[in-house]
């Protein structure tokens, strides 16, 4: 019999284990890309769910965030923010990222970008 | 004023003392989130609209990083009764992928929300859509005295 997929749990923590793990990235595209490749990575690895952005409502994988959940960060032009269900994924110009819960704005990822600066 | 920002101030008048943040999107055709902090450390509401999509409603978990919207409505006056519901109860919304966990556990009907409008359900089925999302199923009276009795079959 198939083992289950992993919990969304075990998926995302191991995806900001291997955020955290990654070189720094240079700027905002290297950034976003990371994210991207890295949760698809995890998905990939780790779940029998294919890929599939057109079911992503009710497939239950986890999706990189999209530019049409880009949000304004007040005082900060220079900052991208998306907004997932739960969380506030931010990157910086120096390819910074920061993750935050929305439920209680706690940081559950802090990755500088190349000038070892965070966002 | 746009739905969504009708949404939350009648949430402002229902709640007054509770937490409504909206959260708008930066590009003309994005998506806006509107959240609704319960009290007694529940899940928070999130309510995302997209004007050419409808209203997605869900209590976001601390690990729902890039996963759709639970139950989707049509309109802003839907919305604000569920949210209000879910406020007021303090349960939560139902992912997708329970309920096709549900379909294959054999339970039928496919939405959770078509299983609630049901005249009739028997405890098997009720337990066997507890189990396909992951929980156990619980049933207790409660009595006019305020005391409750869980009861066993």
């Amino acid at each position: 019999m198939d083992q289950p997929d992993p919990s969304k749990a075990e998926r995302f923590a191991e995806f900001l284990r291997r955020l955290a793990a990654a070189p720094p990235a240079s700027n905002f595209d290297e950034a976003y890309r990371q994210i991207c490749d890295t949760l698809n990575g995890v998905e990939d690895d780790m779940t029998s769910i294919p890929f599939d952005p057109p079911n992503w409502m009710k497939d239950g994988r986890l999706y990189p965030p999209q530019m049409d959940k880009m949000k304004v960060v007040p005082g900060r032009p220079d900052l991208k923010r998306f907004r997932s269900k739960g969380h506030s994924t931010t990157i910086g110009p120096n390819g910074a990222i920061e993750i935050r819960r929305i439920l209680d704005d706690q940081l559950v990822l802090d990755k500088p970008g190349v000038d070892s600066r965070g966002v | 004023m746009n739905s969504i920002e009708k949404i939350r101030d009648d949430l402002v008048g229902r709640f007054p003392n509770l937490r409504i943040k909206l959260d708008p999107p930066a590009l003309e055709n994005g998506s806006w989130d509107l959240d609704i902090f319960r009290e007694g450390g529940l899940d928070f509401v999130n309510v995302e609209w997209r004007p050419d999509r409808g209203f997605g409603v869900t209590t976001p978990g601390p690990d729902d990083y890039g996963t759709g919207v639970d139950e989707v409505y049509g309109s802003p006056e839907a919305t604000f009764r569920r949210v209000v519901h879910l406020v007021e109860t303090g349960e939560s919304t139902v992912p997708p992928e329970a309920v096709r966990l549900a379909e294959q556990a054999g339970v039928g009907p496919a939405s959770p929300s078509r299983v609630e409008g049901r005249d009739d359900l028997t405890v098997s089925t009720l337990a066997r859509v507890a189990e396909a999302m992951g929980a156990t199923l619980s049933i207790k009276a409660r009595f006019p005295d305020g005391s409750e009795r869980e009861l066993e079959f």
